[in-house]
């Protein structure tokens, strides 16, 4: 046998020791405890990392307990959980471990107390890492549930008036409604899809609808009045309500008599906080609209066309974003 | 190219046989005194001996360090440079111990790597001792700046 392949046979038997250690390591030592600790201490990983790198990079264990040492006093992180302490005192285990050893190959002591180093911070640092994912998992899972809370909660709605004694049904009608004036009353606007989103003017004149239009005209009075003068007209001259009672309505929600019931309730408090819904402008925007229909098509008309050409969607767009937004009480 | 080849394997084979004794001596040292000395005590001989490796400069900055302490009055400070001036004359003796006596440059070039590894010894433990001092006067030995003063964050919260 050369010279060589002794060296071989010497190499590869250091490895099968090593290997044999580094189970021993995993199972017989607190290495994972130790990782557990570095995540209770909230050491970066960062830290673990460069330790890790200087186990990797030194010649000697001496440099790296030296590193140790002085992590533990720069860092406070090192000494909660007495993890830095515990660290040093099980690298220093592992060399009497390895001066112990008498079946070990015959290699440089430090050597191996090195390579032994090494495995264990491996070891560390992979428990270390573990814990860190399984805590991070924990905490997005806490959210989660937090999430699923609100269903309680929509339990508890049915004090606020409007969204459970409707149902869908009418609420969708109402939500169509305000399209149906601007297609029925007058020409579509330029640019405006010939067909529109408007529902059959047959549908409005049934009597058990009377109602809802009602109370669709002074949605959309107060959701045009938001935007301009021109949705309030197209409401008032709609086919479901006349405009007698739009102008009601319209009343209703200038100066607070008759205060509507259900959800007209909770469009007029959204609407109210516009500073174009005041009183004096509406009136006014009104009288000027009011005489001739045809003047309805002009200019403000087309803002409301280009506003009710979404169908319901317009309806949704100025009431439904303030409904969510609204937090439950 | 073999001249740096055997620096670093000198250096190697030095820093393994060497270290584990070094690091006693330097935690006689550092153990033997009332309280740690500050940190940039100890900071600024391992620079000196960084730039400067070689036994003798590390004997002069001990010893003028050691009379600047004793004119100050810092008992502390004079009893360590007085520990430390005495190990780096010992250093000689462990030299002698590794190699013969014949090579004059390879006997500064061991000096100089003893004498770094004393000064890393000595710095490590001296932090070690800060820290533990920190603990027992709950955190106000040493204030920290910077991010180090931050309280601690989980590592997964993104930061």
């Amino acid at each position: 046998m050369t010279a060589a392949m002794s060296d071989a046979v010497q190499l590869l038997a250091y490895r099968r020791w090593l290997a044999g250690e580094a189970d021993w390591i995993a199972s017989g030592t607190q290495a994972t405890d130790l990782g557990r600790r570095a995540r209770r201490a909230y050491l970066d990983r960062n830290q673990i990392r460069n330790l890790q790198r200087v186990a990797e990079t030194s010649v000697s264990a001496s440099d790296l307990t030296d590193y140790v040492k002085t992590q533990i006093g720069k860092h406070g992180q090192w000494r909660r959980e007495d993890f830095g302490p515990a660290l040093l005192e099980e690298l220093n285990r592992l060399r009497a471990r390895t001066s112990d050893q008498t079946g070990a190959p015959a290699t440089g002591g430090s050597g191996r107390h090195l390579d032994l180093c090494r495995l264990y911070l491996r070891q560390m640092a992979a428990a270390y890492l573990y814990f860190i994912a399984v805590d991070a998992t924990a905490a997005r899972a806490a959210p989660a549930a937090r999430v699923e809370r609100p269903a309680p909660r929509q339990e508890r709605a049915p004090a606020r008036p409007e969204p459970a004694e409707r149902p869908p049904r009418q609420r969708r009608e109402r939500q169509e409604r305000p399209s149906t004036p601007l297609e029925t009353s007058a020409e579509p606007a330029a640019g405006e899809p010939a067909g529109g989103v408007a529902a059959p003017p047959t549908e409005h004149a049934e009597p058990e609808s009377a109602p809802v239009a009602e109370s669709s005209a002074e949605t959309t009075v107060k959701a045009g009045a938001t935007r301009g003068g021109g949705d309030a007209e197209a409401a008032i001259a709609g086919p479901g309500g006349t405009p007698g009672q739009a102008t009601g309505g319209l009343r209703s929600l200038s100066f607070g008599e008759g205060r509507p019931e259900d959800g007209d309730t909770a469009v007029e408090e959204r609407a109210a906080p516009s500073d174009e819904s005041r009183p004096e402008e509406v009136a006014a925007t009104i009288s000027e609209v009011m005489p001739s229909r045809e003047d309805a098509t002009e200019s403000p008309r087309s803002d409301a066309t280009g506003t009710a050409e979404h169908g319901e969607g317009a309806a949704d767009s100025a009431i439904t974003p303030t409904r969510e937004s609204e937090p439950a009480q | 190219m073999a001249m740096a080849d055997l620096d670093g394997r000198l250096a190697v084979a030095v820093r393994r046989e060497q270290g584990p004794a070094l690091e006693e001596v330097s935690a006689r040292i550092v153990g033997g005194l009332p309280r740690p000395v500050p940190y940039a005590l100890v900071q600024g001989f391992l620079s000196a001996v960084r730039a400067h490796a070689s036994a003798s400069q590390a004997l002069e900055y001990a010893a003028t360090k050691r009379v600047q302490a004793e004119r100050q009055g810092q008992r502390v400070e004079q009893q360590f440079w007085g520990q430390v001036h005495e190990a780096l004359t010992e250093l000689p003796t462990r030299v002698d111990a590794m190699i013969g006596a014949s090579d004059v440059a390879l006997r500064d070039r061991l000096s100089g790597i003893l004498t770094q590894m004393l000064a890393q010894h000595l710095s490590s433990e001296n932090w070690l001792r800060l820290g533990h001092l920190e603990d027992a006067n709950g955190g106000g030995a040493s204030a920290r700046r910077g991010p180090a003063s931050r309280p601690a964050r989980p590592p997964w919260s993104g930061g």
